[in-house]
């Protein structure tokens, strides 16, 4: 069963710490084992949209059900909330406990589970982001670098088995190997949980390999939801709403502006390599 | 939330209060409270009154603004009234039912109480409403400087509450993150009873801690990279120079509490 | 303008140098990107620019002043403004215009210049509008605008911006490289540019390469990304355009040696095209 998201209307509240943004007729499904990409400006939306997935946000109007539960009521909500694990942006800074172990267990012990289990567990979603469990289970989480301390965080959700996976900006702050690393991980993550994945990023090369749908925020607004496919071929329109498109999307524009017979929406570097190569005639045909 | 509070919060403005010197509010807040303390008899209390009114005209704050500053102690104050209602008992008894003894003395006392208090957070109110956290700081650091030759460390403690006034939004922020992000891992900050919310705030506090610490590591970065080296041959901007209008704040202080002094000694 | 000779620097706890023996040498007026690798030594070799850090071997000199002598401190940070990857913790007052004061200040400059000055450096990265306004309410770009134009206040020769857009969104990041990239060519400042983004270092004259502490080659960005395994080895990345264009060559349509950028790539293509 699938989270269900249905005429979410949120109003930030007139002084409140955090700027959430305004959230205007949201329908959304997140299907079980899916891929969804989720894309916007920033201030468009997305985390406010996220915090509603696992109840941390209550609509003003609207509803929010995960596998059946209605968000909207406390009881329902905590076990909701079980089943939707979310990484915040720059995660490290919510390590608290005296080893890693005992933080990874965190959230497992809070859903009840017996101690010794917890810490199996732990070892367990150690393992899994490629943190060894033998070194690292008795560190403290702040000896750790700030790429193992985004893994140690990383497990501490991934401990809980998670149904869906909601990872905001999961590669923000990271260097070019960092991000591939933590984008292996989330690969074989969904492989061995057969967790859904809903991702927000602004790399949209990073989605474009590996999201089955995306949906597109601008302005508190769903602007669309579709397959990864035809959301980043639409380049002009991404541009419009303030999104910051591949460079060969770019190059794509670019060429068709100065009069190229290149098809309109491509967004891949495989897509763009044999669009040119047909161009000078040297590719063979599709 | 945490942001509802309006005491201490500064109203934008370019009045003839804004503009004061803030060593002349500062100084002259702590002469208003004397003030207030000096009024001995109830019906006096219309002169702070009225001064705290006709400031707040100059100043150019809706009144209900000001008013919505006694809203953290609306309950202090019902009870105090209350209190001193009933348990004062002096003067010619005006209600009687049962156990329920209300005299004059209680309802003059209570009102006398209540307003004092009122009046003194209003007029604090005021000071905070129209001055802001750096002209305050910047105040207070230039009245402790004397002392700074005796070795008070004016200028370090103005620097630590300007840093400090400056992180506070952004440390609530982070808090708020933190927590939601305890949240969604099955934290809960709300049953139970005190001792299990206190332990509850752990996995908020220790981040919260060390987060702090980096902040003010890296803030000593940047500060150093910008050649600070204390207070020691710093130059201000911003120049506080008293005014003509500085003058005026003074003398209408000083005539209040004549006029309050006076006006005790003859009525009553 | 400055000079780094044979740095060597060890961290107290570090079992390997943080640099090993990095010989380096900024030109006046000139815009040095520093690309390499988490841990590379990029961020380290950046705080010894500005005497945050001294070396454990070896000299630094800020036009001729050496970092490792106390009194030249404060002449130096001026000469040398930092902007940091943080943009929060670098913000020291609530309001904007004060905090850009800060440098000044403490430099001992009279009010009335200090007024001129801040007024100037608010305009040069156009945060005019945001002088009165509270620091914690701006976007992340905005906030790193304000630090440059805090070190912008105390007139410095160089900027150095350590991983400067490392936790903005691709506006931010925009911003500030159009930023600098204006005050270079407007006010012929010197800029060090710290980052792991290889777009951002297309933006610059020169690229300076470090890995594992060693400083691996220096040259202009097209030399530099020509040796694409030597990057690839050292865990670096080359332009994606460059890529697509030795993608091409290896299939027959060779459009030239030196395509970086998206503009390089386009025109390359139409003249090739007019061509045939």
């Amino acid at each position: 069963m699938p989270i269900v998201v249905e005429k979410l209307n949120y109003t930030y509240m007139q002084g409140s710490a955090l700027t959430d943004a305004a959230l205007k007729d949201i329908g959304l499904t997140v299907r079980d084992g899916e891929f969804l990409g989720l894309i916007g400006h920033t201030g468009s939306g997305k985390s406010t949209l996220v915090q509603h997935l696992n109840g941390l946000l209550q609509p003003t109007s609207g509803r929010v059900t995960v596998d059946g539960y209605d968000m909207a009521d406390k009881k329902q909500r905590r076990l909701g909330r079980r089943l939707v694990g979310m990484v915040f942006q720059y995660p490290e800074y919510q390590l608290f406990e005296e080893t890693v172990a005992k933080d990874v267990a965190f959230g497992v012990r809070n859903m009840g589970v017996p101690e010794a289990e917890a810490m199996a567990r732990a070892d367990e979603a150690l393992a899994l982001v490629g943190l060894e469990p033998g070194r690292f289970r008795d560190k403290s989480p702040f000896e750790l670098s700030g790429g193992e301390k985004r893994r140690a965080a990383l497990a501490g959700i991934i401990a809980m088995k998670p149904k869906y996976l909601v990872l905001d900006e999961p590669m923000a702050g990271l260097d070019p190997l960092g991000r591939r690393a933590i984008l292996a991980t989330i690969d074989s993550l969904r492989a061995t949980l057969g967790c859904a994945v809903v991702m927000i990023s602004h790399a949209m090369d990073d989605l474009a390999d590996r999201a089955e749908r995306v949906a597109v925020l601008n302005e508190g607004s769903l602007l669309m939801v579709d397959s990864a496919e035809n959301v980043f071929a639409q380049s002009e329109l991404l541009v419009s709403v303030g999104l910051d498109v591949p460079q060969v999307s770019r190059l794509c524009m670019e060429l068709r502006a100065r009069g190229a017979d290149i098809p309109s929406g491509i967004y891949d570097r495989a897509m763009m390599e044999k669009a040119l190569l047909r161009l000078f005639g040297k590719g063979a045909e599709a | 939330m945490i942001k509802d509070i309006t005491l201490g919060q500064y109203f934008p403005g370019n009045s003839a209060i804004h503009r004061l010197d803030p060593r002349t509010k500062l100084v002259g807040m702590i002469a208003y409270i004397a003030i207030v303390f000096l009024v001995t008899e109830l019906p006096l209390y219309v002169l702070p009154a009225l001064f705290v009114l006709m400031t707040t005209l100059i100043a150019r704050v809706p009144l209900s603004y000001l008013i919505k500053s006694l809203k953290p102690i609306a309950l202090l104050l019902v009870f105090m009234f209350v209190i001193n209602l009933f348990m004062v008992t002096t003067g010619d008894p005006l209600f009687d039912w049962k156990f329920i003894h209300v005299t004059q003395g209680g309802v003059w006392q209570a009102a006398f109480i209540t307003l004092r208090l009122i009046l003194l957070l209003l007029g604090t109110s005021l000071m905070t409403l129209t001055t802001t956290p750096i002209a305050l700081t910047d105040g207070m650091e230039k009245l402790l400087t004397p002392l700074a030759k005796l070795g008070f460390p004016a200028h370090e403690l103005s620097m630590m509450m300007t840093i400090a006034l400056r992180f506070i939004p952004t440390l609530i922020e982070e808090a708020d993150k933190i927590m939601k992000a305890q949240m969604a891992r099955g934290a809960d900050f709300e049953s139970g009873n005190l001792v299990k919310r206190a332990k509850a705030m752990v996995p908020v506090l220790v981040p919260l801690f060390v987060s702090a610490f980096r902040r003010a590591d890296e803030l000593a970065m940047a500060m150093e990279s910008r050649c600070y080296h204390g207070g020691e041959g710093r130059t201000r901007m911003r120049i506080l120079k008293l005014q003509w209008a500085d003058g005026l704040a003074g003398l209408a202080l000083a005539l209040m509490s004549a006029a309050i002094i006076i006006g005790q000694r003859l009525l009553f | 303008m400055i000079e780094l000779q044979n740095v060597t620097y060890r961290y107290e706890d570090g079992a390997s140098p943080a640099l090993e023996d990095v010989a380096l040498s900024i030109e006046r007026g000139e815009f040095l990107a520093v690309v390499g690798h988490n841990g590379s030594g990029k961020s380290t070799l950046a705080k010894h620019l500005n005497a945050l850090l001294l070396p454990s071997g070896g000299k630094v000199l800020v036009d001729g002043m050496d970092t490792a002598d106390p009194k030249l401190t404060l002449a130096i940070r001026q000469k040398v403004g930092m902007v940091f990857q943080n943009p929060d913790n670098q913000l020291v007052t609530t309001v904007v215009e004060e905090d850009v004061a800060f440098g000044p200040e403490n430099l001992g400059v009279p009010p009335q210049e200090i007024r001129q000055r801040v007024d100037a450096a608010l305009a040069s990265v156009g945060m005019t509008k945001y002088a009165t306004g509270a620091p914690h309410m701006l976007s992340g770009g905005q906030k790193q605008r304000i630090a440059i134009a805090g070190m912008l206040a105390m007139e410095p020769e160089v900027l150095v911006l350590d991983e400067a857009t490392a936790m903005l969104d691709p506006r931010g990041r925009r911003e500030i490289i159009e930023t600098v990239s204006r005050l270079h060519r407007e006010k012929g400042i010197t800029v060090v540019m710290i980052t792991q983004y290889m777009e951002e270092a297309l933006a610059a004259s020169r690229i300076a390469v470090m890995s594992e502490g060693k400083l691996l080659m220096a040259g202009p960005p097209r030399e530099v990304f020509r040796q694409k395994d030597e990057l690839r080895r050292h865990r670096l990345d080359v332009p994606a355009m460059k890529e697509l264009a030795d993608a091409l060559r290896e299939n027959g349509v060779d459009l030239g040696e030196d395509i970086l950028t998206v503009e390089d790539m386009a025109q390359a293509v139409c003249r090739s095209l007019s061509k045939s």
